[in-house]
């Protein structure tokens, strides 16, 4: 779980934005594609999130980045290996 | 910079044709992409130089089946005629908010046989490049 004070809070709050505080608890063991949630514009929109508030690119021209996209474990993951 | 195309998600094509000022008989192509899991319908009007792509999803692995869930039909992408695609790409590289996605080729015979495809995703913008191999 993300702690509040988290550098990650902003993609919590960027799903409680729009599914509400319900999504919490399914944020990390969803696949957030497969389960509608996301679609493939809204992972590109959450890798600007990321650019924004951390200053970190991700390479989603590769086909490994892209699918770690689907969990927001595998997306912090992501995140701590760049 | 030419337009090269417009891209329409849509859950088929009579559902595009439903909502697009454009007859069955705009129809000049269809081409299976067993790459993004979609059909692709391209289709133009004789007085314009601009294309229609609808993008129809096959199954639950294509490119754009979440979004043709969400929104039933929708404008998904832009596209651009590229003399170069690493060039085009290349432009957007170092851009705040630009990703590069991924490159594939296929072979639309309206477009002339086989092309290159590259597509950007500019602060909530869709662009493709479209370059003849």
């Amino acid at each position: 779980m993300i702690n509040s004070d988290s550098k990650y809070q902003f993609l919590i709050d960027y799903f409680v934005e729009r599914e509400g505080m319900q999504i919490i608890e399914k944020l990390f063991v969803t696949d957030l594609v497969e389960s509608g949630l996301i679609d493939s514009l809204d992972i590109l929109e959450i890798a600007m999130l990321i650019e924004e508030n951390l200053n970190v690119k991700l390479n989603l021209s590769d086909d490994k980045v892209f699918k770690a996209m689907r969990n927001l474990n595998s997306i912090i993951n992501l995140i701590e290996k760049c | 910079m030419l337009i090269h195309h417009l891209g329409i998600v849509a859950q088929s094509l009579d559902e595009a044709l439903n909502c697009l000022p454009l007859e069955k008989y705009a129809l000049v192509e269809e081409v299976y992409d067993d790459k993004q899991n979609n059909i692709l319908y391209f289709l133009k009007s004789e007085d314009s130089s601009v294309f229609f792509e609808i993008v129809v999803p096959i199954d639950d692995n294509s490119s754009v089946k979440q979004f043709s869930l969400k929104q039933k039909i929708g404008l998904h992408h832009l596209a651009f005629k590229s003399e170069s695609i690493t060039n085009s790409l290349k432009y957007h590289q170092e851009k705040k908010g630009n990703f590069q996605l991924k490159q594939y080729e296929i072979n639309v015979d309206v477009f002339g046989g086989k092309i290159k495809t590259g597509f950007v995703f500019a602060n909530g913008i869709l662009i493709e490049y479209v370059e003849n191999v």
